[in-house]
């Protein structure tokens, strides 16, 4: 995954690469709903590295601004953008969270909700983002995927476990899953479940993407800050993932910018030909 | 539909542990304002006593805090152990809009222009070093070659008509009333001067190369700089106006 502290890397060390993914969202600066236009100011010198990127690797794009669980909003304007970006640069596929961050006041306006927050795994819930999948389907032509997002809280009484949630969705939209596998990890250490229990229940065909990174322990939860190299459970679980996953196209590293101190080139490139020897890895009969 | 009153009403207890422990407490009115169905409510009330709810308070504090501290650190350092109760007073008074970190550190300095004003801060350097970072990532967002590319068509404009002078666009004139490399120099080591003489400075920052670039200017030159930035006008005697032309600082538009 594309951070500020990799320019440098992508050009002494492509070759650790396969492809790229990029938030897309750190390649504008948003002025808001109803902005005069251009309402996505581009950041030039972001845009820059991607464009020198593209004739060399695969981008994939992987947004955070959608908002897709946001009950009071759905925000085609940035849709429509995120469209207008798939006809410039025809990224493989374009990928979202199952949470909402943009939460509508009692007035009406949007504010940001500070932090990614999950979603009640409700049927009146699997209505709404059935419809807003569909709709960013019809305008975005690409693939798209939404990730399993991580929770601090969980809530009582849902309708459906989480992946009876996005086998359902898959079901109904054709879209895919981004498997975050640290943050399943993050959530069955959090939330005391069993994450390979997790993924008997989940439709394994539908997952197009996984992520994998490292967490810390923060104000008493397990986090998904993205600090360096990945724990030995996200790699086992990433093992268990990739041979009952027979869609699975790509394998996606993440680490905050402010660990390539620690990470390092050779930290990066250590992580990165791990992750791919579990992908290439010859596939066993899943037990 | 009460799904939308459910996630304003969750958003909200996110931003407020006091919230969240006056709900756990059972204080009166802390959710008579959404229109909650019953399983909402349950959940809400369940939700306050569960230990990630304060890790999601701590986590929107940190993200509130990041774009604050990482581009207006140096106003961070010198507010010092006063930045707690400044972001507390901040985000008392100030919804999140969005997460863009150009927005919110203009957000933040509008509020810590008012304390100044009110003398709720009162500090020899916060002016000039808020205005100075503010400067500085301005030219940062900058959208660089699309203003030189607007400079070089509006240059061929101005050779047809008559001369008339601006302040390069890639160009902020910040003035300090210390010397600002001792000054900065210090903040970059994390540490407020004890004492620092006064002293009229100006210092430039220019973004006209690819990388980021900063002078002191003498005080004659800054004054005329400063002048032009804020009220638009140039007033100055031939000699400076050429010099400042000649360093790039001033450009002519017709």
């Amino acid at each position: 995954m594309y951070n500020p502290a990799l320019p440098e890397f992508l050009r002494t060390d492509l070759d650790a690469i396969d492809f790229l993914e990029i938030t897309s969202d750190m390649f504008w600066t948003d002025r808001g709903i109803g902005a005069s236009p251009p309402r996505f100011e581009e950041v030039e010198t972001w845009v820059d590295v991607l464009e020198s990127i593209l004739p060399q690797r695969p981008v994939t794009a992987h947004n955070i601004g959608l908002s897709i669980g946001n009950a009071g909003y759905f925000d085609l304007e940035y849709i429509a953008h995120l469209a207008a970006w798939q006809r410039r640069y025809r990224f493989p596929w374009q990928s979202d969270h199952l949470s909402f961050a943009e939460v509508t006041a009692a007035d009406g306006t949007e504010h940001h909700a500070g932090v990614a927050v999950p979603l009640p795994y409700d049927r009146d819930v699997l209505e709404m983002v059935v419809e807003r999948v569909d709709r960013f389907q019809q305008i975005v032509s690409a693939p798209f995927l939404l990730e399993n997002s991580v929770y601090f809280v969980s809530f009582r009484d849902q309708d459906m476990s989480e992946p009876e949630f996005l086998n359902a969705l898959t079901r109904r939209t054709g879209c895919g899953v981004l498997l975050d596998v640290h943050n399943l990890y993050a959530n069955a250490r959090n939330h005391g479940f069993d994450a390979k229990g997790f993924l008997a229940e989940l439709d394994l065909t539908t997952v197009v993407e996984t992520h994998v990174a490292g967490g810390t322990e923060y104000a008493g939860m397990y986090t998904d800050s993205h600090s360096g190299p990945c724990p030995q459970p996200v790699w086992e679980l990433l093992e268990y993932l990739v041979p009952r996953a027979p869609n699975l196209r790509a394998v996606t590293f993440e680490f905050h910018d402010s660990y390539y101190g620690i990470l390092g080139p050779a930290g990066v490139r250590a992580e990165l030909q791990r992750a791919r020897e579990i992908f290439a890895a010859p596939s066993v009969a899943p037990q | 539909m009460t799904l939308a009153a459910f996630q304003r009403a969750l958003c909200d207890l996110i931003r407020s542990p006091d919230a969240c422990l006056d709900l756990r407490a059972g204080v009166p009115g802390v959710l008579t304002h959404y229109d909650l169905s019953p399983r909402e409510r349950d959940r809400l009330l369940d939700i306050v006593w569960q230990r990630g709810m304060s890790t999601n308070c701590t986590l929107y504090r940190s993200n509130r805090v990041t774009p604050i501290y990482t581009l207006l650190h140096y106003t961070c350092v010198v507010l010092g152990d006063r930045l707690k109760d400044t972001l507390d007073g901040y985000w008392a008074a100030s919804d999140l809009h969005d997460l863009e970190f150009k927005h919110e550190i203009h957000r933040f300095s509008r509020f810590v222009r008012k304390q100044i004003e009110a003398s709720a801060i009162v500090d020899p350097f916060i002016e000039e070093v808020l205005e100075f970072e503010l400067a500085l990532n301005d030219l940062r967002f900058a959208p660089r070659r699309d203003v030189l590319r607007g400079l070089q068509a509006q240059r061929e404009t101005a050779e047809r008509g008559s001369a008339s002078f601006e302040l390069h666009p890639l160009i902020r004139v910040i003035p300090f009333r210390h010397e600002p490399g001792e000054l900065l120099r210090s903040l970059a080591d994390r540490r407020v001067p004890q004492e620092l003489p006064e002293v009229e400075s100006f210092l430039v920052i220019s973004r006209v190369d690819e990388e980021l670039s900063a002078r002191t200017l003498e005080p004659a030159m800054g004054r005329v700089l400063w002048r032009l930035q804020t009220d638009g006008e140039i007033s100055s005697s031939r000699e400076i106006l050429d010099g400042l032309v000649e360093n790039g600082f001033v450009v002519s538009t017709g």
